[in-house]
């Protein structure tokens, strides 16, 4: 199997080309054309300009070739095949079909694999035989006015260069060709593939002689001509068609045996064909005057043998046919292969069954009857696009029906039946027809031998179609589920080996242009024995669909949008949402750095690693991902998918939750310090709300002023000790300055952000500036525009109290040195405008500390507060819950279990997700178990998550680790081990963590709507034989195997 | 020595809709071509940027004419003293433009009969008709005029030039082609049309065997014997002993068409015609192979020149491995509509024909597109698209002629050829360039300066006065 690791490698490559090389060809497509159409219009000026210059040498270069066809030969491997051989009717679970030079090498179940041959392996789909019409959907009759003509050839109507893509996405890849049914003997009808190379399309151009009983009252042969002049003359009629079913077979046998008179006078022919009676030369047979080709090819494919095509409209039609065909043999001719076409139009089915059915034995008595072995063709798939036509009380008419074919199976269970559409209907579905046919009661194996090996047979085509085995043409269909479920597509066809069609890519049309940089993913469709929605509901043998990453339905059957891709799971899969990591680091790479609320740590997230993929290989397809150290004010935590193509797919919200620390520290000053966070929090938040209004009001009243303008508003601003606030001198110096310069600057530091005012080094004159502290690194921006733009200061505390760097303007960089002479907090007062001139207020200053505690406030993110003890849990809950009313997430809550009575009765409730209109926030909480399943408690072992599960706390699974996470599906095993029931640890992964992170509107359940995050497994996930099979996240299959 | 071009066109064209008015008044008004008379015996156009078409171009040479043939062509010709010089110096010279396949210059394009291999162009050309003008002022001197493609079997074709009161005046070669179409005429259907040929195909069997029977017949009964054979071996007999006048019209072009030479019962009889060839109209990529075989079958596919639509460059393998020359069709542009996406792709179809080796022939676009008609213009849109210069002035010039197996007379500006010349303002190739002067034959045929429809067309007002019967 070494050997074969390379190849397939390609392989893959090759099938996970085909979408993106046809959207690169139609890309190439697309751009000559509009080369094509600008270059069109300065087509005349370029000529010219070339024409003057050089003159080019002779085209010796300019032959193309023709290049060799590369994918002719290769190894597929499919969920399920098809070979619709009499010997194996059934399909071969993981079969494998071998082509080399597009035949078909070798079908079965672990062949060894060839070495040099590409493997394709279509885990979902299955593989059939091409289908074979023999309905005759191209058939476009012929405008000849000849009742029985030879002349008309099938072959000469088929574009050969057609592209026949609509045919192909049904699934048809080869087609009887016919001349026309609306005359005794049509003409001579051919079998052509719908793809591949022209010159090799059809593959016998003279394959069968085409006649039609029942049609009368055919329309006249003889119609004055307009106009008649010396160019057109007025010819006399030639004869009509036989008008009675009487004529229609006497007419027949006179041509034949007309035929059998012409074989010794085949004219202009030395070999012509033999096998008729003898005549005497010179004898009965005179040359027409006048010659008659239509006689004459009549004669020349009779005598060819060619077999019969008989179409037939009514019961007695079948009766005559049957019994002109037993003439025939009766008559002492060679046998001459013979097939009907079109059983369902027939009135009485009934009688029609009977005709043939009952044929030989009951006619046995008058005499030998040689047997008829006649194949039948019947069109089954008529009017189930659209509705039939009223036949009313008219007791004649009986329903034909699918019956039709099931009925016949069962009397003949010898006879070869084959299913078609309708004569000339380009939109022939033959896998509908083969559906409908077991609808009528036909077994699944016959239906669809019956649009393949069996018209093959009837073709005359078995040699090369029809079936997969050994020998035979590369020609199959990979479709998204078995060929006779309604809800299968065809994705692909390979004609002669070669891929001749792919499903398209489905464009995102509803949704525009929401993901421009990657094309959405194909629609899936998940059919499993259980699906666990998370709702509390469980649908038994249901199916969901995911389309452009969301999950559009789920449900007993859901809807199958084209070509949709199918996994099916039934009947042992388990299908759940996607696992949530309530608690981790995943994406930090250790990074150490402690978290001001200001710090956007979704940032670290950019392209998916390999530790994502591990993560989501175990089944967490969402991580909230939070940062190793948090500020006293808080830090952000960022939600994650682990798997996607980019950031915008990767990041499922940027800010998820704001995380605060208890931990270690005495519960009533760290809740002090967090009540004052929150109470400057409220401050900004109300000043928002009030500014927000204010706009409101303003852009309503249509940019009036509302109240005065220009009041001045000021406000007392105060800071803390720490490395940056406070009065700092500087010198500067170097650079254009011939002697220092100094000054003063007052800084302030609010998180990591920093303002102040400097004395202007030039005039005195107070300025204003702003930066960041980033660890010792303070970067300031000068707020005064100068021609070379706003002057910035970078230093480096490089001690205590005192700072070097280089202060920039404009191309010049001067030594910076500053010594800090004062470092009590400051207070400085700050006068702002309330309004500009217009009127429209002026928003209050943007503060990124603060910014994510506005949703907090809102309750649209919860505020999750690593606690360890009973009290620390106890002044969490109060602050929280009781003062502030907000959803909290108690993060690790060791001591948990001895305040459980203030937590219980606080879950979450269920349903739906926060109003966003409604301010009011929800006061839930919910507790993250610690990381450790199994821990002690009043020195008895003791698992948390069991115990408060029990308690009716909502609880979730962290990690605390980066992939550590791949770990949590065994963390929550190990739970379920511990007590916890499978379905609770199910909705501790899932629904509860999501709802605990208001996330439920997009994660956690398998609602529609929500993100198509899904795992598949086998049994139930905390069964103890249970495995994880398939992880999908974002409607995107999570792969194997790098 | 002359006092002025006799043959130069008087009245525009083109813009038919509004000229026609007043073009009625002008036309009896006595200004209609005047007879050709004999050329000049010595022409000499001196100065010229010559394109040759075969050979190096020329900076600035001299074509000198003498009795209607191309006498010397090079930078350094000795002009003879009586030669009446035209000094063009500066100017552009090429051979004239060949319009290798055109039904325009009849009265009707097509018969109403299907099969027609009896007629030929001859009788329906007009040689009054304000198209050979048109050619002129185009530069094109030579015009194969053939029954279009709306038939099964069309006729006999002829190659004309655009001056002279009579068609014999008119023509360069008798009719050497025979139009046929695989594409369905109007109410045909393929299968219609292929068994309408195969049929007129085995009726010419038919009809010679019959015909050799009856010879066979009358030697017995002029020898007084009574027939003493089965019909097929009285066809052997036979078959050595049709004549010439046996034929009739109908089948006379067919039996050319197939060689020329009886073959009755599968045995070679006499050969009694010149063979013609066949200009084979294939609409669609998919009557590239039809037209193959019946050209194979019936032994003219040594004579077969295939014109194509637009779609046949899909069937460019065919057409590499038939490697017969082809007529592309006035839209240079074929487009095709992906039938799952709706998507329009774009071929130029001139560059693909070239790339697969093939020789073929430029025509003039539809008559209500001013550019296209230009078969300059056509040349000059395949150099954009990548086909070498030359070979896109081939296209126009030499290779209808080669078509035409007349590349011995005309196609290029070589000693010994039909003096066809077109003096182009500029580059032929530049679409700023006009045509001032033509020669065929020697004769100065046309001369912008006197193209008085021209004038009267481009002069201002003229439009609105014109539109006016007086």
């Amino acid at each position: 199997m070494t050997h074969a690791t390379k190849p397939r490698a390609r392989a893959a490559a090759v099938a996970a080309d085909l979408p993106v090389g046809r959207s690169a060809r139609k890309l190439v497509a697309s751009l000559a054309t509009g080369l094509v159409r600008v270059a069109f219009g300065f087509a005349v000026v370029g000529a010219a300009a070339h024409a003057t210059g050089q003159l080019e040498g002779d085209r010796s270069a300019g032959s193309t070739q023709r290049s060799a066809d590369p994918g002719r030969s290769f190894v597929l491997r499919a969920k399920a095949v098809y070979p619709v051989t009499p010997e194996q009717p059934l399909p071969i679970e993981r079969g494998m079909i071998v082509v080399r030079d597009g035949r078909i090498a070798a079908v079965g179940r672990d062949l060894p694999l060839p070495p040099d041959l590409p493997v394709i392996e279509l885990r979902d789909e299955v593989v059939c035989p091409g289908f074979v019409s023999a309905g005759g959907v191209l058939a476009e009759p012929h405008t000849g006015p000849e009742s029985v003509s030879g002349a008309y050839r099938a072959a000469d109507a088929f574009d050969t260069y057609d592209d026949y893509a609509e045919m192909l996405a049904r699934g048809t890849t080869t087609v009887h060709l016919g001349p026309g049914e609306h005359r005794l003997v049509s003409g001579v009808g051919a079998v052509a593939k719908l793809a591949g190379p022209p010159e090799q399309r059809v593959m016998r151009s003279a394959a069968d002689l085409t006649v039609t009983l029942g049609v009368f009252g055919p329309p006249p042969l003889f119609e004055p001509p307009f106009y008649a002049s010396s160019d057109v003359p007025i010819e006399p009629a030639r004869r009509q068609r036989p008008d009675s079913r009487l004529g229609q077979i006497l007419e027949l046998h006179e041509r034949i045996s007309a035929a059998a008179r012409e074989t010794g006078l085949s004219s202009g022919r030395e070999d012509g064909s033999p096998g008729g009676v003898g005549v005497p030369p010179g004898g009965v047979g005179v040359p027409p005057a006048k010659f008659d080709i239509h006689l004459h090819a009549f004669n020349e494919a009779w005598l060819a043998g060619l077999p019969l095509r008989i179409q037939v409209r009514h019961a007695a039609d079948i009766e005559a046919a049957l019994q002109f065909l037993r003439r025939l043999e009766a008559g002492g001719a060679a046998t001459r292969p013979a097939y009907l076409v079109g059983l369902t139009e027939i009135e009485r089915v009934a009688e029609a069954l009977d005709a043939i059915v009952g044929h030989p034995p009951r006619r046995a008595s008058s005499g030998p009857t040689p047997h008829v072995d006649v194949p039948f063709v019947i069109r089954v798939e008529r009017g189930y696009r659209a509705p039939g036509e009223n036949i009313g009380g008219d007791p004649g008419a009986l329903e034909p029906g699918l019956t039709t074919a099931a009925q016949l199976a069962r009397l003949m269970p010898e006879a070869r039946v084959a299913l078609a559409g309708e004569a000339g209907d380009r939109q022939e579905d033959l896998r509908a027809a083969a559906i409908l046919a077991t609808r009528g009661g036909l077994s699944p194996e016959r239906a669809l031998a019956a649009i393949t090996r069996v018209p093959a047979e009837i073709l005359h085509m078995d040699d090369r179609v029809g079936s997969l085995a050994p020998g035979k043409d590369a020609d199959f269909l990979v479709l998204t589920g078995p060929p006779l479920d309604i809800n299968s597509f065809v994705r692909a066809a390979y004609v002669g080996g070669q891929l001749v069609f792919t499903a398209p890519q489905p464009r995102d049309s509803r949704r525009g242009a929401a993901r421009p940089t990657a094309e959405p993913p194909p629609p899936l469709v998940i059919r499993a024995g259980t699906i666990w929605v998370g709702d509390g509901t469980v649908i038994r043998d249901g199916s969901l669909l995911i389309e452009d990453g969301k999950i559009q339905a789920v449900g007993q059957r859901v809807p199958h949008p084209p070509f949709a891709r199918i996994i099916d799971a039934r009947p042992d899969g388990f299908v759940v949402p996607g696992f949530i990591d309530a608690h981790g680091h995943l994406g930090l790479s250790g990074d150490q750095t402690v978290a001001a609320p200001d710090l956007p740590v979704h940032r670290s997230v950019g392209v998916a690693g390999r530790e994502f993929l591990r993560v989501a290989r175990a089944g967490v397809t969402t991580v909230l991902q939070a940062p190793y150290r948090t500020a006293a004010n808080g830090g952000q935590m960022a939600a994650i998918k682990t798997y996607g193509r980019d950031r915008s797919e990767l990041v499922a919200r940027e800010v998820a939750g704001l995380k605060f620390t208890m931990r270690g520290q005495d519960p009533l000053t760290a809740v002090e310090a967090l009540r004052k966070v929150f109470q400057t929090a409220r401050k900004y938040d109300e000043d928002w709300k009030k500014y927000e209004a204010e706009l409101a009001a303003w852009k309503a009243s249509g940019g009036q002023p509302i109240t005065k303008p220009a009041e001045a508003r000021e406000s007392v601003e105060q800071g803390r000790p720490d490395p940056v606030t406070g009065k700092w001198e500087y010198d500067v110096r170097g650079g254009p300055l011939s002697e220092p310069v100094s000054g003063t600057v007052v800084l302030k530091l609010t998180g990591t952000s920093i303002e102040g005012r400097m004395s202007d080094p030039t005039d005195g004159e107070e300025l204003r500036v702003s930066g960041t502290l980033d660890g010792n690194e303070i970067m300031l921006e000068i707020e005064v525009d100068t021609p070379v733009g706003r002057p910035t200061i970078r230093a480096t505390i490089d001690r205590e109290d005192h700072a070097v760097g280089t202060v920039t303007v404009g191309g010049f960089a001067l030594d910076f040195e500053a010594t800090r002479v004062d470092k009590s907090a400051v207070e400085f007062r700050v006068s702002r405008k309330k309004r500009t001139k217009d009127g429209r207020p002026v928003p209050p200053k943007l503060d990124f500390n603060l910014e994510p505690f506005r949703p907090l406030l809102a309750g649209k993110i919860p505020a999750v507060v690593d606690v360890e003890t009973g009290a620390q849990i106890s002044v969490a809950a109060k602050l929280f819950l009781d003062e502030l009313k907000l959803p909290l997430v108690l993060l690790g809550a060791e001591g948990a279990a001895d305040v459980a009575d203030r937590l219980v009765g606080r879950k979450p409730e269920a349903g739906a997700p926060p109003p966003t209109s409604a301010p009011a926030p929800e006061a839930t909480v919910g507790v993250v178990v610690p990381r450790e399943i199994r821990g002690t408690r009043l020195r008895r072992p003791y698992c948390p998550a069991a115990d408060l599960s029990r308690r009716g706390i909502p609880i979730a699974l962290q990690s605390d680790s980066e992939d550590g996470a791949r770990d949590l599906p065994f963390m929550a095993l190990f739970a379920v081990r511990e007590g916890l029931g499978g379905d609770a640890a199910l909705k501790a992964l899932t629904i509860d963590a999501a709802r605990m992170y208001k996330l439920d509107d997009r994660l956690g359940s398998l609602q529609p709507n929500r993100d198509g995050d899904v795992l598949i497994f086998h049994g139930h996930p905390f069964d103890a034989g249970s495995r994880l099979e398939r992880v999908i996240v974002g409607g995107q299959e999570v792969p194997d195997e790098e | 020595m002359h006092g002025k071009p006799r043959y130069s066109a008087f009245v525009p064209a083109w813009l038919r809709g509004f000229v026609v008015t007043w073009l009625c008044g002008f036309v009896t008004a006595g200004a209609v071509a005047q007879p050709p008379a004999v050329p000049p015996e010595r022409v000499a156009l001196t100065g010229a940027r010559i394109i040759p078409v075969v050979g190096a171009p020329i900076a600035s040479g001299t074509v000198l004419v003498e009795r209607g043939k191309i006498a010397a062509v090079g930078p350094e010709v000795e002009i003879p003293y009586d030669a009446r010089v035209f000094d063009v110096s500066g100017k552009f010279v090429m051979p004239g433009m060949i319009d290798v396949h055109t039904a325009r210059g009849l009265d009707i394009p097509n018969e109403s009969r299907p099969v027609t291999p009896h007629l030929d162009v001859a009788d329906a050309l007009d040689p009054s008709q304000l198209f050979f003008e048109d050619c002129l002022r185009l530069g094109i001197t030579a015009v194969h005029v053939i029954p279009a493609n709306n038939t099964v079997i069309g006729g006999l074709g002829r190659v004309v030039r655009p001056i002279g009161l009579t068609v014999g005046e008119m023509t360069i070669a008798e009719g050497e082609f025979l139009k046929i179409a695989i594409t369905p005429r109007r109410g045909f259907d393929r299968m219609l049309q292929m068994a309408t040929l195969r049929e007129t195909f085995l009726e010419l069997d038919d009809y010679l065997a019959r015909v050799a029977e009856k010879r066979y017949e009358d030697k017995l009964k002029e020898e007084d014997k009574q027939i003493d054979v089965g019909p097929d071996e009285a066809r052997k007999r036979g078959r050595d002993l049709v004549r010439a006048e046996d034929v009739d019209d109908q089948h006379r072009n067919l039996l050319r068409l197939c060689g020329g030479q009886v073959r009755v019962a599968g045995g070679p009889g006499p050969k009694l015609f010149q063979p013609l060839g066949a200009f084979v109209y294939c609409g669609n990529a998919m009557d590239i192979a039809l037209a193959v075989r019946l050209a194979k079958d019936h032994a003219f596919f040594d004579r077969t020149v295939l014109v194509l639509g637009g779609e046949c460059h899909k069937a460019v393998a065919e057409l590499k491995q038939a490697a017969r020359p082809v007529v592309l069709p006035g839209d240079l542009t074929y487009r095709a509509t992906d039938p799952l996406t709706g998507e329009v792709h774009e071929t130029f179809v001139p560059k693909k024909i070239f790339d697969a080796g093939l020789l073929f022939a430029l025509v003039p676009g539809p008559d209500d597109s001013y550019a296209e008609r230009m078969l300059n213009y056509q040349a000059a849109q395949c150099v954009r698209y990548g086909v070498p210069r030359d070979e896109a002035l081939r296209a126009i010039t030499l290779n209808p002629a080669k078509m035409l197996g007349l590349d011995g007379r005309l196609g290029s500006i070589e000693p010994g050829k039909d003096a066809h010349l077109v003096v182009f303002s500029g580059d032929p190739l530049d679409f700023s360039s006009v045509v001032e002067q033509v020669f065929i034959d020697g004769i100065p045929a046309y001369d912008r300066a006197k193209d008085v429809r021209l004038q009267r067309l481009l002069s201002p007002g003229t439009s609105d006065s014109t539109a006016k019967p007086e």
